[in-house]
């Protein structure tokens, strides 16, 4: 029987082929649109750490102005004093954490016509590849002792290994960065989260960095951080030393706490530090210290703009307006047919041969709209990709959102089939058999 | 075959309520073929849409087939249109986009038989109105005669007990008409029981049995009754 | 004219008519606030920064090495960049307008804690910065040769600024601020030697767009901005990055583009989004009236019979495609009412929840007048068609 209603759907589908490429068109379109806003969306909304969603947090202290906090609705400020950080560090409560900044160098290789190139840098410690789950393609990481050293060694990222040493084993080798020289210890294999999560000061979509050092390299170096420095209180820095000792925000810091007990007992230490602090004159605002999952991080600093918001709202309200659309269409044609309905109601139709007849057709209607509607997103994250700079991570589909885009079309169409459907099952047969 | 008793229809529309049927009661046994005539908004066309179970009366009971049928749903009612009941109707009302015989198998599909049986069933029925030989025709392509034969055709095709006709000449000319007449006169004799509503005298002459609907009531007044060997000799002269 | 009728038959076939009132309406909210969101955006777009953007060239050279003679090294460089064919003038600049990064600091106007303070954002160069950006001096002077402190001790506070008009205004209202002092968080006071007329924040949603000023400090890690030939921008980047390059070959020299390029990435965003928002208005006006069309000729097709009767009994075809023109024009501002409505509770909630600005209503009056536009055209194809029905029909095979 179901074969009977899809050859019926398909020679009313002929019959008005215009009118089926309209109701098509407008259901691809709502999909097509919605699907690529929808897609950034959901793209720049996904944990990028998804298997270490409880466990790995931010670290907030508010050492901020007691006068004014740092968000008008009074979260504590993104980044640490360095002073605060390194009382972090102290700590052995967490499984793992790190301290980190962002820095460029300037990399030379050994050869001797290479000119310098610019790369983008980590300071962090350690503990960063394990706590984020950074694959490594050869060696290692480094450990403490050469955190707490400064060890002049470097982890390449694939494709800053694969620019200065084409992609081969460089453990072991030497590169010079700022003129210093660097022991390669390790390489990673590709990563590349979709978030830059653990530092959105400088591009939250941006690629991860190329080379990592241990933290105090640059410290040793005396060198600022790429990123943002926030100074709240009136201070006289006239040397590095007084830089670090300042209540000026500039680093990052991240803590991986595996249990509930874990979490609760380094809060209680990040708390008590702030109260021996607040004894020696700091930390006077009301106490304010946070540990936050990734997801909690992302969304309160808006990774997700209002506008990707907006998008998503009107293009949504645009595949309402197509839906409409599609009703009325689909109210037309069905209504149209209401005599041959009635012929096959006296023929001993029941309602519900005639809704399986149509709902078939309209399933027909939403699966091309689903799969014209696909095309058209891939149309528009085209788009997307050509419009802005370093989204090409963000502005694609993967098979959840095809699957999603077919689902959608398919509902949409059903939806909007439902009440055309309805109204011509509800036919009076005998109305429609007197005239022709 | 068919039993109505006391059964009345009322149309409301917004205040005001048109008594279609009042208290009609009327029977029909098995194998004979009816006329019911009678004028503009006698009850022709709603006693052949309770008849033919395309509306419920508003009260009385209806039996079909000894059953009784008055109080069905809809599914139950669309069941026994497609099993027991064929209709023919004065504009034919053929599905345009399908051909003769898939126009045949309108109701076959509906009765979810095999394709194999379908398919006898369809070659008979369009062998018995002799348009075998059109089968992968539109109705478009037919001339009107030949259109109420697939009509026909297709009530037959569910091999029915009862077949209800609407005018089933008033479309055609005197020729075809004739053919058509011939035709369900040839399928009466075979056993299957007709109704056909007409209001050309000539025809409902050549029934068995003429009812006659007056003011939504069966008239006792036959205005045009033929003499009964009159209407025999029509009958054994098409034979 | 016969509105009554036409609405009463309206009121007994509702469903077309509210499909399309609710079409119009959405097609309404997404219109207004995309438009709004639009206009706001390309406001904000063309504020001028106040240099010569498109005459503008900036590149940037790292010089790692302890004891360097930073003020050597930068004449040296400013010596090759000016031989350059097509480069006017070069400054050493610690950032752009516009560019995203830089400095901000709050400053006082008296030396007393709790003198007023105001935020500025504040740029650090050379004696060439205002020739070469195309600002104008207003007031006073700028900085002397020996002013310029080249390599600053780290936390320097200057001893003399040149502020920005709007700056100076922020600091002294409408008094002459040149030979008055402003005053550091810490106390230090500075001394007001002159006023530009304007050159925005390097960061373009920040507040006080225009409250900047200028310190008379240099360091070796700023970029060089070059001011070149009208015309010539996008050609020369490649000679600069390379003439540069060339000076030393151990050095690393980068992020060489035009002002253009970089204004352009900052408005990324905000282009891409317009964008966006202008292709999903084109698309829900062509939908929207592709609907119109679509139910405007089943109703057309549906009432064949009784426009044939009313063109029978005497009504001109002037008269049928009337009556189909009110009939669109009823709906469409049934669904204007609506979609006002909705277009406020839409902006309301986009102030609220992310802080977008409130919805001014000038163009409340422009979009209800397109929409009218674009019902009344969208049924003039089906309401001609109606109105060559044959009067004849009414007649034939009843």
């Amino acid at each position: 029987m179901l074969k009977y209603y899809f050859r019926l759907a398909w020679s009313s589908i002929r019959r008005n082929p215009l009118l089926t490429m309209l109701m098509i068109g407008a259901i691809a379109l709502g999909i097509g649109v919605s699907m690529t806003t929808l897609t950034l969306y959901y793209v720049m909304s996904s944990n990028p750490l998804p298997f270490k969603s409880e466990q790995v947090y931010a670290v907030q202290l508010d050492a901020w102005d007691p006068e004014e906090p740092y968000y008008d609705d009074d979260s504590p400020p993104p980044q640490l004093t360095y002073g605060d950080a390194a009382a972090m560090m102290r700590s052995d409560i967490p499984t793992y954490q790190a301290t980190m900044i962002s820095r460029g160098f300037s990399v030379k290789t050994d050869q001797p016509e290479a000119r310098p190139q610019r790369v983008s840098g980590r300071a962090t410690y350690g503990d960063f590849f394990a706590m984020f789950d950074v694959p490594f393609a050869y060696g290692t990481g480094w450990d403490r002792a050469a955190d707490d050293a400064a060890e002049r060694v470097v982890v390449l990222s694939k494709d800053a290994n694969e620019k200065f040493f084409g992609g081969t084993n460089s453990v072991g080798e030497v590169i010079y960065m700022d003129e210093q020289p660097f022991r390669v210890v390790g390489v990673l294999a590709s990563w590349r989260p979709v978030t830059r999560f653990y530092d959105l000061n400088t591009g939250a979509f941006n690629d991860p960095e190329d080379v990592y050092v241990p933290f105090l390299v640059p410290i040793s170096l005396e060198y600022g951080a790429f990123g943002n420095t926030n100074c709240w209180k009136p201070e006289n820095i006239e040397s590095y030393e007084q830089f670090l000792q300042s209540e000026c925000i500039w680093v990052q810091h991240w803590a991986q706490l595996d249990s509930a007990a874990q979490k609760a007992e380094f809060l209680a230490f990040m708390d008590g530090y702030a109260a021996e602090q607040n004894a020696l004159g700091r930390f006077a605002r009301p106490r304010n210290n946070r540990l936050s999952t990734v997801t909690e991080w992302l969304d309160a600093r808006e990774v997700v703009s209002a506008d990707n918001t907006l998008l998503v709202v009107l293009s949504f309200m645009f595949l309402l307006i197509c839906l409409l659309n599609t009703v009325g269409l689909m109210l037309a044609k069905f209504i149209n047919r209401a005599p041959l309905v009635g012929v096959r109601r006296a023929l001993g139709a029941s309602r519900l041969d005639v809704i399986s007849q149509h709902a078939v057709e309209v399933l027909i209607v939403g699966i091309g709209g689903g799969l014209v509607g696909l095309c058209f997103a891939y149309l528009g994250l085209l788009a997307v990709r050509s419009w802005y700079e370093g989204y090409e991570y963000l502005a694609k589909l993967d098979v959840t959102m095809m699957l999603v885009a077919i689902a959608l079309a398919i509902s949409a169409a059903l939806l909007a089939g439902l009440y055309p459907t309805w109204r011509i099952s509800r036919i009076q047969p005998a109305v429609h058999l007197k005239t022709q | 075959m068919l039993k109505m008793n006391d059964v009345s229809k009322i149309y409301t529309a917004g205040l005001i309520e048109t008594h279609a049927l009042r208290s009609l009661s009327l029977q029909v046994d098995d194998g004979e073929f009816v006329a019911v005539t009678g004028p503009s908004g006698s009850g022709k066309t709603t006693f052949l849409n309770i008849g033919g179970l395309l509306e419920a009366p508003s009260s009385g009971s209806y039996h079909l087939d000894s059953v009784d049928v008055s109080k069905l749903n809809d599914a139950d009612r669309s069941r026994i249109r497609n099993e027991k009941i064929g209709f023919i109707f004065q504009g034919f009302n053929l599905i345009p986009d399908l051909n003769i015989a898939d126009n045949v198998d309108v109701p076959l599909r509906y009765r979810r038989l095999p394709a194999a049986e379908r398919k006898r069933r369809i070659d008979e029925a369009l062998e018995l109105v002799g348009l075998t030989s059109r089968k992968q025709h539109l109705p478009s392509q037919l001339s009107g005669g030949q259109q109420q034969r697939v009509a026909i055709a297709r009530a037959i095709a569910g091999e029915p007990k009862l077949i209800l006709a609407d005018e089933p000449t008033g479309n055609l000319d005197s020729l075809m008409a004739r053919q058509v007449m011939e035709l369900l006169e040839s399928i009466n004799e075979a056993g299957t029981t007709i109704i056909m509503v007409t209001h050309d005298p000539e025809l409902a002459r050549r029934a068995g049995r003429n009812i006659h609907l007056l003011d939504g009531q069966v008239s006792d007044f036959q205005p045009l009754d033929p003499p009964p060997e009159e209407a025999d000799k029509d009958i054994a002269d098409v034979a | 004219m016969e509105i009554r009728p036409i609405l009463s038959t309206l009121m007994r076939n509702r469903t077309g008519a509210i499909l399309i009132a609710l079409q119009i309406a959405l097609t309404m909210a997404v219109i207004i606030n995309s438009v709004f969101i639009i206009l706001e955006r390309r406001d904000t777009m063309a504020r001028p920064t106040g240099i010569d953007i498109d005459e503008l060239v900036i590149t940037r050279v790292s010089t790692v090495g302890d004891d360097l003679n930073v003020r050597e090294l930068i004449e040296n460089d400013m010596r090759v960049l000016r031989g350059i064919d097509g480069v006017s003038a070069v400054t050493k600049i610690s950032t752009m307008p516009l560019s995203g990064s830089g400095s901000s600091t709050s400053l006082r106007s008296g030396d007393q804690q709790d003198s007023p303070s105001f935020n500025i954002g504040y740029y650090q160069g050379d004696r060439h910065v205002l020739d070469t950006l195309g600002v104008e001096i207003t007031r006073g002077r700028w900085f002397a040769e020996t002013e310029i402190i080249y390599d600053p001790a780290q936390g320097l506070d200057p001893a003399v600024i040149v502020l920005a008009d709007s700056t100076a205004e922020a600091a002294f209202g409408d008094g002459d601020p040149i030979g008055r002092f402003i005053y550091t968080s810490t106390g230090n006071p500075i001394e007001v030697i002159g006023t530009y007329d304007q050159m925005s924040r390097p960061w373009y949603n920040w507040g006080d767009f225009y409250d900047t000023a200028i310190y008379p400090h240099v360091e070796l890690n700023y970029l060089y901005a070059l001011r070149v030939a009208p015309g010539r921008a996008d050609e020369l980047v490649p000679t600069i990055e390379q003439t540069l390059a060339d000076v030393d070959p151990d050095r690393l020299v980068g992020g060489t583009q035009t002002m253009r390029s970089v204004v352009d990435e900052t408005y990324q965003r905000d282009v891409a989004m317009n964008r966006m928002l202008a292709i999903v208005m084109c698309l829900v006006v062509v939908i929207t009236a592709l609907g119109i069309i679509g139910l405007a000729s089943f109703s057309v097709a549906q009432r064949r019979r009784q426009i044939g009767t009313r063109r029978a009994v005497g009504a001109q075809k002037f008269h049928i495609l009337r009556y189909f023109l009110v009939e669109n024009w009823l709906i469409t501002t049934g669904g204007i009412v609506l979609g006002l409505v909705l277009s406020f509770v839409i902006n309301n909630h986009l102030v609220q929840t992310y802080n977008f600005a409130k919805l001014d209503a000038v163009y409340v009056p422009v979009v209800v007048l397109g929409l009218w536009c674009v019902g009344l055209l969208a049924t003039l194809g089906p309401a001609r068609s109606a109105a060559q029905i044959d009067p004849a029909i009414a007649t034939r095979n009843v």
